[in-house]
């Protein structure tokens, strides 16, 4: 058993216990409720040793720290989660906070340093330490080389639950204690000492909150897909704002920035009180391999977080996908899609279309891919309507000559509004090729240029 | 002694060229090889013989469907042939796909950007500039744009990989850009689009390039051959002009709006001007 004892106010120590809960699955909380407990021993290799899960405990913990006014965080390392909880009392009673941290790697290595601990360190021994100071007995081994039973004869009731704590830090008794449970559904606030409305201030607070979502998120081995942050102002006021994402997602600068983006283009009604943050939907995330050497990030990596930055601020419009619909009126054949879906998923997608259309009948898909019919690169989403003089369109003043055609695309007779046109290619004054149209009652339209 | 530094230091520094000569690199430091076009006649006109990679290209093309895309394809199919994704930024016309895959560019490599106004567009231009999430970007602002814009798009392009085409009016051709290669694309008989390098890390270049364009399609094939035919044949006597080629090839000079590149002669030919207006 290496457990590592943290103090902290007793506000946070949950929240902390809770975000710890990434690291090991046991994390208890300590019987005064100001520190954490986490059980080691198992997952040390895990993390790289305990110096590299040290440095990850501080880096994280700096998230916690907030002000610098806030009581420090005590750390220590010990075999037996008492011995650790007392070095780590020690620790402030000396005033040594994080990252300096006490460490015992062996239980004799343990049982020297506890030994010079001052009796006023220790907790369960709050209720002796009068006697023994008055017994001239100030550091915890002079308790250790009191014989036991004179010992607990004259500590009378309190001397089994003294003796029993000792033997506990020393390992000789085993230590059972309730491990903290993860939550279920992911909501937390922070609190802000001046209601602010600055951009950067609201920024800046995400960082912790989605700190420990992630933290919670790991634990489920999930990526965030869809957050909601909630502006209280006020008692009753509260403007709530949504993230989407479009890959499930661990990252906390990506995070942060989409936030940034979202708040920037937000008004705010008023000044904010506090900020809450909710995880509204996670995905399963994949693992992915690390590389020997560090390379540049893929594209489609980038593209993704790209496509989310897009999506943030213009809109699910914002970055859109052409897929080729099997329909001959010319502007159904295509149609946009948001890229919600993960490029393996769209791929997956897409073959199953090829599959489908292959079954349909070997013809279909080469005219879907438009080898077959002559389609212009641009096309126009709503048909401009041409004048026409002497029985010849006109476009920009000047008169089209028609030098392809006509191709009739004749669709849909049993819908109200049957389509049936005559396509031409046209030639303008100015040397553009252009898709014109001529409907059954002799207007004329233009509906693309041929790039 | 002058002229044996200027040879040694044009040898060992790639980055050097002579005003004369189109560079054999003509590319920025720390910019990656260019991309070939496709047209064997454009890539000589170009320094480093194709599309610059992480600069800003301006194409000023008056209207669309003179054979832009077609221009282009080449280089996009190639890039969509590697799963490049090809980005079209606030295009004015939506880029129809079905059309597209027979340029080679396949609807999976398409993605659309569109944005409301004018502030978002900038934005969504820079973004996507900065995330370097693209085979080759496609480009269209409001104009009249800003030069400062411009110039944020050049530095945030010089992180791309790929190229990066800003379409522009024609008009735009006489205000100055930061952008390190503009040409101004001029319409031609059908397969053909001529194009004129109005600037290029390299020698000023007066006529423009006539380049054969790929036919996207086949039934396009036979009107080519017509246009070619009518060229070919001499004049009807009675009309003057064939009926095919009733609109004659426009010349430079008869385009209105276009700034000859005369116009823009180096200072050494200007000289004599200013020599004249001296007292005698």
């Amino acid at each position: 058993m290496k457990p590592v004892g943290c103090i902290e106010k007793m506000q946070r120590i949950e929240r902390i216990g809770q975000w710890a809960l990434q690291f090991t699955p046991e994390v208890c909380l300590t019987q005064t409720s100001h520190g954490i407990v986490l059980e080691l021993s198992r997952c040390l290799r895990l993390w790289g040793g305990l110096t590299q899960l040290k440095d990850q405990l501080v880096k994280g913990l700096h998230q916690f720290q907030g002000e610098s006014s806030q009581p420090g965080l005590f750390l220590a390392h010990a075999p037996t989660p008492r011995a650790a909880e007392w070095l780590a009392y020690n620790q402030q009673l000396h005033s040594r906070p994080w990252p300096d941290m006490a460490q015992a790697s062996s239980l004799h290595e343990a049982e020297g340093l506890l030994s010079r601990l001052p009796i006023q360190a220790l907790h369960e021994l709050e209720c002796c330490a009068r006697f023994l100071t008055s017994i001239g007995i100030h550091k915890l081994g002079g308790v250790l080389k009191l014989p036991r039973s004179g010992l607990a004869q004259r500590l009378g009731r309190q001397g089994p639950k003294v003796l029993k704590a000792i033997d506990q830090a020393l390992g000789y008794v085993a230590d059972p204690r309730e491990p903290l449970k993860p939550l279920e559904h992911f909501l937390q606030w922070q609190e802000f000492t001046v209601p602010t409305d600055s951009c950067s201030l609201l920024t800046k607070a995400s960082g912790p909150l989605l700190h420990e979502a992630l933290a919670w998120l790991k634990i489920r081995q999930q990526g965030l897909t869809q957050a909601r942050f909630i502006l209280r102002q006020g008692r009753q006021t509260s403007q709530s704002l949504d993230l989407h994402l479009a890959q499930p997602s661990q990252d906390l600068l990506q995070l942060q920035k989409l936030w940034h983006e979202k708040l920037q283009h937000q008004p705010l009604q008023q000044t904010v009180h506090s900020i809450g943050l909710e995880v509204m939907g996670s995905e399963p995330i994949q693992g992915q391999s690390a590389g020997l050497f560090p390379g540049p990030i893929s594209q489609s990596e980038s593209l993704q977080s790209l496509a989310e930055r897009l999506y943030g601020r213009l809109g699910q419009t914002g970055l859109m996908q052409p897929e080729l619909q099997n329909t001959y009126r010319p502007e159904e054949a295509m149609k946009l899609k948001g890229l919600g879906l993960g490029t393996k998923g769209a791929d997956k997608a897409n073959d199953q279309r090829r599959t489908v259309l292959k079954q349909a009948g070997p013809g279909l898909e080469t005219k879907l891919q438009g080898l077959d019919l002559l389609r212009p690169s641009w096309l126009l989403e709503s048909p401009l309507a041409l004048k026409v003089q002497n029985h010849r369109p006109q476009y920009q003043g000047q008169a089209l000559e028609l030098t392809l055609g006509p191709e009739r695309i004749e669709a849909e007779w049993w819908s109200e509004q049957p389509l049936q046109r005559d396509y031409f290619v046209a030639q303008t004054g100015q040397q553009q090729m252009v898709w014109v149209y001529r409907t059954p009652a002799h207007h004329w339209f233009l509906h693309g240029f041929f790039g | 002694m002058k002229h044996e530094v200027i040879h040694s230091l044009l040898r060992q520094e790639p980055r050097l060229w002579r005003a004369t000569s189109l560079s054999t690199t003509g590319l920025a430091p720390g910019q990656g090889a260019s991309l070939d076009t496709g047209h064997a006649e454009l890539n000589q006109q170009l320094p480093g013989q194709g599309w610059p990679r992480g600069c800003l290209t301006e194409l000023l093309v008056r209207a669309l469907g003179i054979g832009e895309m077609r221009l282009l394809a080449p280089a996009l199919g190639l890039l969509a042939q590697q799963k490049r994704k090809i980005i079209f930024l606030a295009p004015p016309h939506m880029p129809y796909a079905p059309a597209l895959s027979g340029l080679g560019l396949s609807a999976e490599a398409i993605l659309i950007v569109r944005a409301q106004n004018t502030a978002d567009r900038l934005w969504a231009l820079e973004q996507t500039l900065r995330s370097n999430a693209f085979g080759a970007l496609l480009a269209w602002v409001d104009e009249p744009s800003r030069n400062e814009s411009l110039r944020r798009f050049q530095l945030a392009s010089r992180t791309a990989e790929g190229p990066v085409f800003l379409f522009r009016p024609w008009s735009a051709q006489n205000n100055p850009s930061p952008a390190p290669l503009r040409l101004c694309l001029l319409p031609r008989r059908y397969p053909g689009l001529a194009v004129q390098v109005i600037k290029r890390r390299g020698p000023v270049q007066l006529d423009p390039v006539l380049v054969n364009l790929p036919i996207a399609h086949p039934s396009m094939q036979g009107l080519a051959r017509a246009y070619e035919r009518a060229s070919q044949q001499p004049k009807h006597p009675a009309l003057g002009f064939n009926r095919l080629n009733a609109h004659p090839q426009l010349q430079t000079s008869q385009i209105q709006g276009i700034g000859h590149a005369l116009d823009r002669l180096p200072p050494s030919a200007a000289l004599p001007c200013v020599g004249s207006t001296q007292p005698s």
